[in-house]
This record gives structure tokens, sequence and C-alpha cells, in this order.
């Protein structure tokens, strides 16, 4: 069973997984957790700068933007300083640009020097090769992770690889852990009710869809829903399981949710796709 | 290969599977499944336009090409439309024909063709029935036919048939929609663009690009109704499609998907949901995509949809939709559930990983190594340069994927097994399958963005592979192959189980933009006592053939 002590526990950014906008089936990218800040810093390797603290503030206020900027200038000093590389990394990632945070993320996870967030750089390479279709990789990079941690999102993680690639019993098996997870955080207050568990619902309820077990997809999407309503995709699967059984009131309710939060041409992302601006 | 004649109740003409002389063995590792042929099969080599700014989306999108038998020798031609670039109108190929000489070598043809339109897809069919095949083009500007008189020349005649829509048009389905046997025309279009009023450029990935589709205006399809005497009359909103809500339109493929006999009609959209059209008869169709499970993927999202291919993958007789999408973004493969409508299994088939970083086109699914179970070919390649397509994981550029069946998943395929072609990347977009030599394999043809057709060569045959290809013909009737007919092939045994049915379909329009062959392929897997067809035509007649232990390329006369 796992252990509950780390201080990476701590979210010490307001942003939360319920504000994000993208509320598909697929695991949401992930937050900074700043998984490792009360670690000791080796500052001969990984110089303090007062700009990396904007960085990281920028990015909690979701200035993706300034926050890559402040870490490419201390990069442009300092090339290969681990928290800039992190940072910047960071800010790549949560602007979906996986493909370039990725070698930010793997040179910052190469440094011998410790600096705050070194213990979480798997933990957010693992999402960018997940988003990538690396799956192996991702995997690989999860279970680092969670040898030094008790993720939850990690283990979610581990989950939603192994749905993707097929692997549904033990897709079953590790989802559930997350879920189990998630609850006993919650428990013991360290998590907020809601999302986390609402996510894991959602993928147990594809397990069972997968292999057409509607009736026990829809107890997983009516749980996901009561924890967290703002999830399209999740509507989308009731609506599509109670059209499936007949029930035209449930899936009328549940289609004109998922309509109403299924996101409009804004005319800004040019087509579709999960990576955005 | 044995080959036959047979009759019963029904013209049932075989002839042999080296009616034209196959390709001799090549000289690839055994095992290898296709090698490129490009190069010797005498099919233009020349790339233009491709280091031109891109100034809108206009520039990104045309690619398709269209196989047909201009002349009936029993060989498949390529017809070639052109193209155009904003920065230099007048400097795209013009339309041309390429015929087939055999042993997948072809040469230019003179068939009168001086057509220097925009082009986007490409459909066959015989729209006039006359006997010969024609050829379609969707456009920016206006659309263009092809009317092949007779084998000598293919005329350009849409204003005189009415079909020369001005709208933006991506692709179109040929297929007798209202079951009088002639060819009616479904035609997917795209977008508002004033080419004299670009939008402004937007911002992706932290780069300025030109806008859309998102943000602009979509065209609404048309449909248009074969009068039978040389004129089409548009329906469109007669047929019920006028209150289906405008989209971005790529492609579409029409087949029976409720199994009520006539044909219906998938639409990719992009960006926006897909529609499913139903056809309620006397050419009035309703959409069902939501609720059939066609419009987004398995999370309900609205995906780009390109590439659409359609195989019977769990074998109950149904189609099973594979479509191809955007960078970050999953391909999607959609299941029959036996009248239940479809759902997303990408991921219980194994279709996840690959495709996340390419921008996917051309889908094809076939059984490329003649195994008995349909095997499946992607063809990528960016809409963006490199300095945008690199932040997405990749790059303009982009090698295709082919994957075998195994099981119940399928497996990408490394070019070990494919053959060195699978590791040089290229931006694709039309594509298309037929066994040009003729020798029992599939070959695969792709159409580079301002670039060259290529075309691989299958090699999966040998000359202890036993098979059965099935082409329709029904001389008279415009529709001449069948363009959506199903087709069965019943095998009996002696032991258990008694009996297997396999399901393909005449799908011409799988693809994308492109028109391939006609015949449906079928690997013979050994122990069947006996063999019969059943096939569902179009407009409704139901036809058996009894088969015998017969082989090889069935030609099936109504």
């Amino acid at each position: 069973m796992p252990k509950y002590s780390t201080p990476s526990l701590l979210a010490i950014l307001a942003i939360s997984v319920m504000s994000c906008a993208d509320k598909t089936e697929k695991p949401l990218p992930p937050q900074p957790t700043e998984a490792a800040t009360q670690r000791p810093v080796n500052e001969a390797l990984a110089p303090k700068d007062e700009r990396l603290g904007v960085a990281f503030e920028a990015l909690g206020r979701g200035d993706f933007k300034a926050c890559r900027t402040q870490a490419e200038a201390v990069l442009a000093e300092h090339p290969h300083h681990p928290r800039a590389e992190f940072l910047l990394a960071l800010g790549l990632h949560k602007a979906k640009r996986y493909a370039e945070a990725r070698p930010h993320f793997e040179q910052a996870d190469t440094a011998t020097a410790d600096f705050a967030g070194k213990q979480a750089v798997p933990y957010y390479l693992a999402w960018c090769e997940y988003w990538l279709g690396d799956f192996e990789a991702a995997r690989a990079d999860f279970r680092r992770h969670l040898a030094v941690t008790d993720e939850g999102d990690s283990q979610f993680g581990l989950g939603a690889i192994a749905l993707e690639l097929g692997e549904l019993d033990a897709a079953r098996v590790e989802l559930q852990r997350a879920l189990e997870i998630f609850e006993l955080r919650i428990a013991k207050g360290e998590l907020a009710a809601g999302g986390d568990v609402a996510k894991a619902h959602a993928r147990l309820a594809d397990l069972d869809l997968a292999v057409d077990d509607d009736a026990a997809a829809r107890q997983h999407l009516e749980a996901a829903l009561r924890l967290d309503p703002e999830r399209p995709a999740v509507w989308f699967k009731l609506f599509t399981v109670a059209t499936d059984a007949g029930d035209t009131e449930l899936a009328a309710k549940a289609k004109a949710e998922y309509e109403r939060r299924t996101p409009k041409a804004d005319g800004q992302t040019p087509m579709a796709t999960g990576a955005g601006q | 290969m044995s080959w036959y004649i047979k009759s019963l109740s029904l013209t049932l003409l075989v002839t042999s599977c080296g009616a034209h002389e196959a390709t001799p063995p090549q000289a690839s590792a055994p095992g290898v499944l296709f090698r490129d042929a490009s190069a010797t099969s005498g099919l233009p080599r020349s790339t233009w336009a491709r280091n031109t700014p891109l100034r809108a989306i206009l520039e990104v999108k045309g690619g398709g090409f269209g196989l047909l038998d201009f002349d009936r020798d029993g060989l498949l031609d390529v017809f070639l439309p052109g193209g155009k670039s904003l920065a230099d109108p007048s400097a795209g190929p013009s339309a041309s024909l390429w015929r087939n000489l055999g042993k997948l070598r072809f040469e230019p043809t003179d068939a009168g063709l001086n057509w220097h339109g925009w082009a986007m897809g490409v459909s066959v069919g015989d729209l006039d029935s006359n006997g010969f095949d024609d050829a379609f083009v969707a456009a920016h500007g206006p659309n263009a036919v092809f009317f092949n008189q007779a084998g000598q020349r293919l005329e350009e005649g849409a204003k005189a048939a009415g079909l020369d829509d001005e709208a933006w048009g991506m692709a179109s389905a040929l297929a007798d929609l209202d079951g009088d046997g002639d060819l009616d025309i479904y035609l997917v279009n795209y977008l508002q663009l004033d080419l004299a009023a670009l939008p402004p450029d937007i911002e992706f990935q932290g780069e300025r690009i030109f806008a859309g589709p998102l943000g602009l205006t979509p065209a609404a399809d048309k449909l248009f109704e074969n009068l039978g005497d040389g004129h089409f009359k548009d329906k469109t909103f007669r047929s019920g499609l006028g209150i289906t809500t405008p989209s971005f339109g790529l492609g579409v493929l029409p087949l029976d998907f409720n199994g009520d006999g006539a044909l219906d009609l998938f639409v990719g959209n992009d960006s926006m949901a897909n529609f499913l059209l139903i056809n309620t008869g006397k050419l009035r169709f309703e959409e069902h995509g939501l609720a059939k499970g066609l419009a987004t993927n398995g999370d309900g999202r609205q995906q780009a949809t390109m590439g659409i291919a359609a195989a019977d993958l769990n074998q109950d007789g149904e189609p099973d939709l594979f479509t191809t999408n955007f960078a970050a973004d999953t391909n999607t493969l959609f299941v029959s559930r036996q009248g239940r409508g479809w759902r997303d299994r990408t991921a219980a088939m194994g279709l996840t990983a690959s495709g996340q970083v390419q921008v996917g086109w051309a889908s094809l699914f076939g059984d490329f190594d003649l195994d008995g179970d349909d095997d499946l070919a992607v063809f990528n390649g960016h809409v963006y340069p490199d300095r945008i397509a690199t932040k997405l994981g990749s790059a303009a550029a982009q090698p295709a994927l082919l994957f075998e069946r195994e099981e119940r998943r399928f497996e990408a395929v490394a070019s070990d097994r494919a053959g060195p072609w699978l590791e040089v990347p290229h931006i694709d977009r039309g594509g298309a399958t037929a066994d040009l030599d003729g020798d029992g394999d599939l070959e695969l043809l792709a159409k580079e963005w301002r670039g060259p057709l290529r075309i691989y060569e299958g090699l999966a045959a040998t000359p202890d592979s036993h098979w059965i290809r099935v082409a329709l013909q029904h001389d008279g009737a415009g529709d001449t192959h069948g363009i959506g007919a199903r087709i069965e092939l019943i095998e009996l045994f002696g032991g258990e189980p008694s009996e297997v049915r396999r399901t393909s379909w005449v799908q011409p329009g799988m693809g994308f933009q492109s028109a391939g062959g006609t015949a449906a392929h079928f690997t013979l897997t050994g122990g069947a006592t006996a063999r019969k067809l059943l096939v569902t035509w179009p407009d409704g007649h139901e036809q058996q053939a009894d088969l015998g232990d017969g082989e090889g390329l069935i030609l099936l006369e109504r």
C-alpha cells in the first residue's frame, strides 16, 4: 500500500485540474505540483535566479509565454540550468507543445544537480511522451516517478496507457489503484474531491465500454458526473449508453449537457487537434 | 492459379489472374510486402511550387487522382488532375492521363485534356451511361467532369451537365443513390474562401500561419440527381440535406450502413461532426451521425477526418470505418455493433499509439499480406511547414504507416517487413489501392502534395497464393461497377464451421480524394469445399454465383 507522507502531495499552485478547459476523456495535461520544492538545492550546479521565481509565478497564473521567456533568459546565461530547463519545459507543456517540451524535460531529468521540482520531472516527461504517442517511454517514466513518490496521477497514467494499448485487464488494475490513491488522499484532506476521482471513473467506464458492459460503464459515468459535471466526454458516453439502452429521457439530457459543453469553433485553433496555442 | 467459366442463372465470366502478365518477382527480401516501383513506372516525377510561401488553407488541400479503365482494355489507367499555388497560379500541371501498359508501366496519352483548374478530389464512374468511365473533379472554382468519349478522349463538360458548382469542392461520391441504375453525385464542399480577400493569418504554436478551417465559413454539400439524359439536377434541398449543418467537408464514402439495401453516405468533416446520411428512399436522407456513433470520436470530440476506409473487421457483415486525423490526435477506428451503431475501438484494436504526431490522409484497408484478413495503410504529411510541424513532434514530410492484422488487433509493421519505402517521409494526400498488375496482391498508390504519384508494388503473391477478385459489370447502366455494392463470399466446409462468410464492398472512394479499384478482394485460406458469392447491388438487386472451387479474377456480369 503506498504511503502518503511526501511533500510532493502539496500542490502549491492555485490552478486545479477542474479548471482546465480540456474535459475530454483522455488524461488532462498535468498541473505543476511542485513536487520537490522543499528539497535542498545544489546552488553551484543550479544557481538561484530571481527570474526563475518570476517564471514559476507566471506559470501559476497561466502566462506560459512569460514563463518561457524568463526561463530562456536564464538558460541564455546558464546553459542547461536544470530548473530553468524544467520551467521552460513546463511552459511549453502547459501550452500543449509537447514535442518542444520533451527535450527540456529530458535535459532537466539528466541533471546531476538537485533542484526544486526535480522529483516531478519524470512525471511531466511521461505525460509529454503520452501525448506524443510514445507509450512505452511514458510507462517507464511513470513507473520511475512512482518509485519515489505516491503520485496518484502517475498511477492513473499507467492505467491510461494500458487502456490505450488495449491491455484491458492491466488497465483495470492500474486505474482501480489510482482511484484508491485519489480517494485515500481525499479522505486525508490532501486532495480536493472531484476531478481526479472523476477522471478515474471516466477511464474505468472506457474499460467497460470496450467490452460492451454498458451497465457497468453507466455506473462509472454517473459517478464521474456527480463529482465533476463539466466533462463533455463523459456526458457524450452517457448519451451513447442511454441511447443504446433505449433510455430516451436520459439520452436527451446527456446529449444536451454534452452539446452545451462542447467547444464551439472559435477561429483560434486552425484544425481539430489536441494541440493549442 | 485455376480459373474457369461457369454459367448458371447469370452470366459469370472468369478471366485468368494472369490476363496481364504479372510483374516478375522483385529483388526484395523474402516476406517483404511492397517495393517502390515509382521510378520505373513512367508516371510523372515532377514536384512543383513546394517552396512557395503558403498564404491560404487552399494551398495545402489538393492531392487526388483517379484510376479508370479509359479504353476498356482491362487495365486501370491513371487520371491526374492539375493544381495551382497562389504564388504562381499558372505554374501548376494540367490534367493528364497515363495509360497502363501492363507490368506497372505507364505512358502519357493524349486524351484531349486541357484543363488547368485547381483540383481537389477525383471520383470515377460512368456518369453518362455510355459504358466508359468518366472522371469528376471537385475543385476550387468550377468543378469539372471529364466525359469519356469511347476511350478516345476525355471531354470536359461540367457546365452543360449542370455540375459546374463553384463552391470549394473537396471530394465527391458517384453512386446510385436513388436506385434507378445511374450514378448520382454527392458533392462534398469545404469552406468559403475569397482569394481576393484572404483571411488574416492566425497564431498557432507560437507561429503565424494561414487561417482555417475553424473561424471561416463552411460551404454546404450538394446532391445532384442524374436525370439520365446527360444532365444533373441539384436536389440538395429536396433531399433533406438542406437542413444539415454546413460543415468543412473533406470526404465521403457511399455504403449501405443500415443494411436496408439502399446506399447511405458517411461524410467526413474537418473539425466538425461527421455525417451519417441514411437513405430513406426517393433520394431523401436523414442525418444520424451522433446517434449512431460516427459523428465524433469516442470522447465526443470532433476530429479532422480526412481519409475514410471501410472493411468488415469484426466479420458481422457491416462496414467498420477508419478515419485519419490531424496531429496531436489519434486516427479513429469505428467498429460496428450489429445494427446498434458504431463505437470507437481505436485503442482496443491497437491503433492509438501510431498517428499521434502524423497528419493522416489516405487510409486504405486491404489484405496486403494475403493472409485472409484486412491490413491497413495510412499515408501522412503535414499541412504546415517544418517550423510548425516540428512543434507538434514531427515534420512536414512524414512516413506512411502500415499495419498488419494480428488476431483482434493491428500491429505496426516496420520497414524490414513493409519494405524500405516505409521509412521515406513524404507530404502525402491522396491514396488508393488496386491490383494493377493482376498478380493477386494489391498495389498502393500515394499522391504527394504538389508532387508525384508514387506506386508501391505488392509482393505478397506467390504461385501458392489463392485468391478471388470480384469485379462487377452491368453494361447498359450507368452504375457499371456497382459502386457501393455489397459482396459476400460464402465458403462451405465439410466440418465445423460449416460455412464462413466474409463481406467486402465496391468502394473506389476509399482513401482520400482519389478513386481506386472497384474489385473486391478475398484471400482464400484453404479447406473450403465450395464457394459462392452473394452480391447486393446498390439498387437492391441481389445476385448469387456458385464458384465451386474457382479462383482468380471473376467478372460478375449482371
